[in-house]
């Protein structure tokens, strides 16, 4: 034991800001997560509200179209992960096929872009260009000799206008994670391949994707902890009547919810089933991750 | 490395060409929009009539904004906090990755630590107990609550942790063959190996830091201590205000809401666009690690 | 969008468009004028400032006398106190060079006069004012007394975290106060009561009353072109939706118009509001009126609503109506409006500004404001906007509970019962500065009919040409319209408020006309209200964008209605009949 400390003291003293960070910000704050159990009175403070047990989640249950709500949130919020992986990994690899430097970063600058624009900017831009009657990505459907979309007004197609428009606001700042993947790739790597006559696409299989396994394996381990979060902002600005069947999701539930009467305890239960969940599927990826790859994330 | 000659590769090279310049013009397409619209006329953009191109083209917008103290004032905030704010999370990201990616026979307890950080990345009290704690450690109206709250960003510390992982583990070996403590093997070593992935991750910190509005409007007292995102957010919000503001008549005659929108957009933007591609070159130097030969 | 959350932002919006109108009519005055005549008209319009105030004083309260306030109205604290408060600001707040909300002209006076040292604990936007009290107050950390809205004040007093106000507000209240508090009929002082104990003061608006009212805007030019008249009656209306959309009114050769301006979220205000032509069918979207038996019912629920839809439904069938109006937000009306493809819609007695921008695309655009019109023989009446939205409330144990009032009592006083004639007003806006301190008072409430009174004011200038009872605002405002008489296309936006066929001389035609309906609920929310009416609300608003799009039939409705008693409609009614009946 002494032996160990001996050594790895500096380990030890390295964490400990970090450490004192959480402990004040995370940890004792959490201690709100009672609230998820109490009819919370401002005046009575955290400890002496009266306690409900778990009438908040009951509430929550009982509301008609909570299983609706949470369907689309796991099925929007799912959709998203798996093209929030898929995309950013596969434009990274074709970006780092593209020779020229110049282009690259060009190409990598401007794709990165959209992220810094808001809903509220986005969604204006959006109902137009993706109106049936004169919008452009119609007018190239239409062309095809295709019936008109009504991308923001039909419950198909609603959840899948969420996924992809999200996509395209997001893939470009999702790239530059791996793209700094492909880059700590060590070179010395694709000399020997290619002096052993590998062509590009052996040496992507064999040595890019394998080199960036881990990072993969960590995002998508992350990304499955948001399986609840199918994007308040989004479609908080993106839907209608129209389409509250398919795009009502958790958080505007929940937002709706607040809105007669700030209910805290109701918010705070929503976040911590939400909270849960994340847990346990975070956890499962992770044990996984460690069992089949033989890999531990964090 | 070698170009191959075939059909097949030039045949994909130019489609991977044409495909990514197809998504980096669709992903500049709204940005285009915005700077139109903010040159454009008040009318002109009231209408819709504004695509790609300005109509009724004026600067007043911009004159407008910047000749408004909140927008200059909101920006010094802002990078005062950038500055604070991206040195604290980078030290203790460091700080706190290079420990944790050590294996648990070589850092025994790390297990604990690294559950310990995960577990805040999923749980939290919600803003009424974080705002109690602010305030009970007297950060109301300072700009450390909006340095110290996102302190310890557990994202980037878990990022960072596998990058240094990928670092060969001769390096170290070597090192401690030599003499050298566990301070100097980061400092010496795995930092200047690892700053495509330190790159990356301080653009991280820098748009999280840039891009937070609701800190700022729940820890400060006072608008004159927002950061410009927080300016912001009110201005895109507020717009009723705005137009039917009985102050600068003048001036409205001429930007409506939305130019003014539009310019304050682009322009509280425009700085943090900047800094990719000059994050960018850092990028390249991954090459470094071929130098050590194994 | 969902309907229940923008519902409510939209009301906040609403509240601030109440606020911000004397702002617009300032700037439609500001804006018509290349010199500095502008700038009094602006600032007495703006203001509703003193030198409206005689008239309205007048027409409000026979005679205030100073004797009816007892002594202790407008006492001087010796040694002076500290009150704390928290405040909201916005992008059109100006301040003399030096001043602050924390240090003004009004901090000043009542230090220097009064003994009242008025502390800020925070400064924040409007936009996030809500939001911030909130955690302010969820964190225990409330000030001495504060502004809050209905559902806060209901939270409040059920927390039992409020000062009982009724013997404060009977002692220290003003009479001129309580005159001007007593204009709704009540309604505000009966809010903020709850188990007979009054919580707070109700804050009142410029814009009260007849001019929360939905109005019909309609392209007069476009009717020429078609001869078409004025819609008077509904079918006329349908009518001129119908050739709107199909028979090509601004001649340009293309099918490129819609009929009736409609937006997603229809039931607020905004232009592409359903309201106006629902009450041109007696129905009353979203608030509770009386039934036959005399009892309170949701007025999304009555038959009525059921005729309208049919009637919307066949519009939309005939084209007159844009068949993705479900997707498109009240901005995009706007827009649509402005570029010259609508040239019909319902909307509010401030959406003028959106009509300038169709006339200054298109100096062809002409616009005129009408009342809503009927279905039947008998006349259409408007709903309204509730009048207790907004209240001052006084924290429990508070040191001095009376300040709050006291304070008020001082900001009546200053703005309406000092007679400026012989001074300078210096609350109201300033000429050249643009600066308008009545605004930095930490507590304000005005005469809910100042801008209507304003209107009155300047048309009788305009009839008797007599300006020896005229106000400064009136005159200016009337020389204005003198000018776009003789052609002045400057003051198009001046003359479409408060000229001929403008939006006040439509809620002055409501208000002498039996005003319109409110609310008959404008109490705090139930409990069954609080749990259900948010997914209720969004079960109407899907149900009826699917009949109005033929996407179901009209007789889905009554199956809705089945549906939203079944799901808490009985439960709600039931219960805000008991509290209605209880507070009686």
């Amino acid at each position: 034991m002494m032996r160990n400390w001996r050594t790895q003291w500096p380990f030890h003293l390295m964490v400990v800001p970090g450490l004192v960070g959480v402990l004040i910000f995370c940890y004792y704050p959490m201690a709100g997560i009672v609230i998820a159990f109490q009819n919370y009175m401002p005046n009575r403070g955290l400890f002496h509200s009266p306690w409900i047990g778990w009438d908040n989640f009951r509430y929550v249950l009982d509301t008609p179209d909570v299983y609706r709500v949470l369907w689309n949130t796991v099925f929007i919020a799912v959709m998203k992960i798996i093209v929030g992986l898929i995309v950013p990994i596969t434009v990274a690899l074709l970006l780092n096929e593209i020779g020229k430097q110049v282009w690259k970063r060009w190409i990598q600058t401007l794709i990165y872009l959209p992220h810094f624009l808001s809903w509220v900017i986005l969604s204006g831009i959006l109902i137009d260009i993706l109106s049936p009657s004169e919008g452009l990505v119609n007018a190239v459907i239409k062309g095809l000799g295709l019936p008109a979309i009504f991308f923001l007004g039909d419950n198909h197609w609603f959840p899948f206008t969420l996924v992809f428009s999200n996509e395209w606001k997001e893939f470009g700042f999702s790239t530059i994670v791996y793209l700094a993947a492909i880059t700590g790739i060590n070179p010395s790597l694709y000399e020997a391949a290619t002096v052993d006559g590998a062509n590009r696409w052996q040496q992507t299989r064999n040595i890019t994707l394998p080199g960036m396994t881990p990072i993969i394996v960590l995002m998508a381990t992350l990304s499955i902890g948001n399986v609840l979060n199918a994007g308040f902002d989004q479609v908080f600005n993106l839907y209608s009547p129209l389409v509250y069947e398919s795009g009502d999701i958790l958080d505007t539930f929940v937002y709706r919810i607040g809105m007669i009467d700030a209910q805290y305890g109701v918010a705070t239960a929503v976040g911590l089933f939400k909270s849960v969940v994340s847990l346990v599927l975070i956890s499962i990826s992770y044990t996984l991750a460690y069992r089949f790859a033989n890999y531990r994330i964090f | 490395m070698p170009e191959y000659a075939a059909w097949p590769r030039k045949v994909f090279n130019a489609a991977n060409y044409a495909l990514l310049i197809v998504l980096a013009i669709m992903c500049i397409l709204p940005l285009v929009q915005l700077l139109a619209m903010s040159l454009s006329s008040n009318a002109a953009v009231s209408a819709g009539k504004v695509t790609l191109w300005p109509v009724g083209f004026n600067w007043e917008s911009y004159k407008f904004i910047l000749s408004k103290p909140e927008f200059l004032r909101s920006m010094g905030v802002s990078v005062k906090r950038l500055a604070l704010g991206v040195v604290v999370n980078m030290l203790i990201t460091i700080l706190v990755a290079y420990p944790l990616s050590k294996e648990a026979s070589a850092f025994k307890g790390r297990a604990v630590y690294v559950w310990i950080f995960v577990f805040t990345m999923l749980f939290g009290g919600g803003i009424i107990p974080l705002y109690m704690t602010v305030r009970s450690l007297g950060l109301i109206d300072s700009i450390w609550a909006l340095v110290l709250v996102p302190a310890v960003n557990v994202f980037n510390i878990v990022i960072l942790l596998n990058f240094f992982r990928g670092l060969p583990k001769e390096l170290e070996e070597a090192a401690v063959v030599d003499g050298a403590g566990q301070w100097l093997i980061l400092w010496r070593i795995y930092v200047p190996l690892s700053t495509p992935s330190l790159a990356t991750l301080t653009l991280f910190c820098l748009v999280n830091h840039w891009n937070s509005w609701f800190d700022g409007i729940l820890f400060m007292n006072s608008p004159t201590h927002y950061p410009l995102q927080s300016y912001l957010y009110t201005i895109i919000v507020g717009l009723d205000t705005l137009v039917k503001s009985n102050t600068d008549v003048e001036t409205l005659k001429l930007i409506s809401d939305r130019t003014a929108r539009a310019a304050q957009i682009f322009l509280g933007a425009l700085p943090i666009l900047c800094v990719y591609p000059f994050l960018q070159r850092y990028f390249t130097k991954g090459i470094v690690l071929g130098s050590v030969k194994e | 969008m969902n309907k229940q959350s923008k519902q409510r932002i939209r009301k906040s919006t609403a509240t601030v468009t109440l606020l911000t109108l004397t702002a617009l009519l300032a700037s439609a005055c500001g804006n018509n004028n290349n010199n500095n005549g502008a700038s009094p008209s602006a600032s007495a319009t703006a203001s509703g400032s003193a030198s409206a105030s005689p008239t309205a004083a007048a027409t409000a309260s026979a005679s205030p006398a100073a004797s009816a306030d007892g002594g202790d109205a407008f006492a001087k604290y010796d040694p002076p106190i500290e009150v704390t408060t928290v405040r909201s600001t916005d992008a059109t707040i100006k301040f003399p060079a030096g001043d602050s909300l924390d240090s003004n002209i009004w901090t000043k006076l009542f230090e220097s006069d009064y003994g009242i040292k008025v502390k800020n604990n925070w400064i924040v936007d409007s936009t996030q004012y809500h939001q911030k009290l909130n955690v302010t107050i969820a964190s225990g950390d409330l000030p001495d007394f504060v502004e809050v809205n209905r559902e806060e004040l209901k939270r409040l007093v059920d927390a039992d975290m409020l000062e009982d106000l009724t013997d404060i507000y009977n002692k220290y209240a003003s009479a001129r106060l309580k005159d001007m508090l007593s204009q709704d009929g009540g309604v505000g002082i009966k809010a903020a009561t709850f188990g007979g104990k009054q919580y707070a003061i109700p804050r009142t608006f410029a814009n009260g009353g007849s001019s929360t009212a939905e109005m019909i805007y309609v392209r007069t030019d476009w009717l020429k072109n078609l001869n078409l008249p004025e819609p008077k009656t509904m079918d006329d209306l349908i009518k001129t939706a119908k050739a709107f959309a199909t028979q090509d009114p601004d001649q340009n050769g293309k099918q490129d118009t819609f009929g009736l301006g409609v937006d997603n979220d229809f039931f607020n205000y905004g232009q592409g509001s359903l309201r106006g032509f629902m009450n041109g069918f007696h129905a009353y979207p979203d608030i509770w009126v009386k039934d036959a038996s005399g009892n309170l019912a949701f007025g999304s629920t009555q038959p009525q609503i059921k005729t309208a839809l049919a009637a919307l439904q066949d519009l939309y069938k005939s084209g007159a109506i844009d068949k993705e109006f479900g997707v498109k937000p009240s901005s995009k009306i706007a827009e649509e409006i402005g570029a010259g493809k609508i040239g019909l819609a319902y909307g509010f007695v401030a959406d003028v500004y959106i009509h300038n921008v169709s006339h200054t695309n298109d100096p062809k655009a002409q616009w005129k404001v009408l009342p809503i019109v009927s279905s039947d023989a008998e006349k259409a009446t408007p709903q309204l906007f509730d009048t207790a939205n907004s209240f001052y409330v006084v924290k429990k144990g508070a040191k001095n509970p009376e300040a709050a009032v006291k304070l008020l009592n001082i900001y009546v006083k200053e703005r309406y019962e000092t007679d400026y004639t012989v001074k300078k007003d210096p609350y109201s806006t300033d000429p050249t500065t643009k600066v308008m301190a009545a605004k930095f008072a930490p507590v304000i409430s005005d005469p809910m009919n100042q801008n209507l009174d304003n209107y009155r004011s300047t048309q009788a200038l305009l009839k008797t040409g007599d300006d020896s009872k005229a106000t400064t605002a009136a005159k200016l405002t009337a020389e204005n319209l003198k000018k776009f008489k003789d052609g002045d296309d400057t003051q198009w936006q001046l003359n479409l408020i408060v000229g001929e066929g403008g939006s006040y001389g439509v809620v002055d035609y409501y208000d002498q006309n039996g005003g319109g309906v409110y609310d008959q609920f404008q109490l705090s929310a139930t409990p069954t209200m609080a749990d259900k009416l948010p997914t209720l609300k969004k079960k109407e608003m899907e149900t009826f964008t699917k009949i109005i799009m033929g996407d179901a039939s009209v007789d889905e409705f009554d199956k809705f209605v089945a549906d939203f008693n079944k799901l808490g409609g009985d439960a709600i009614t039931k219960e805000v009949n008991d509290v209605v009946n209880a507070a009686k």
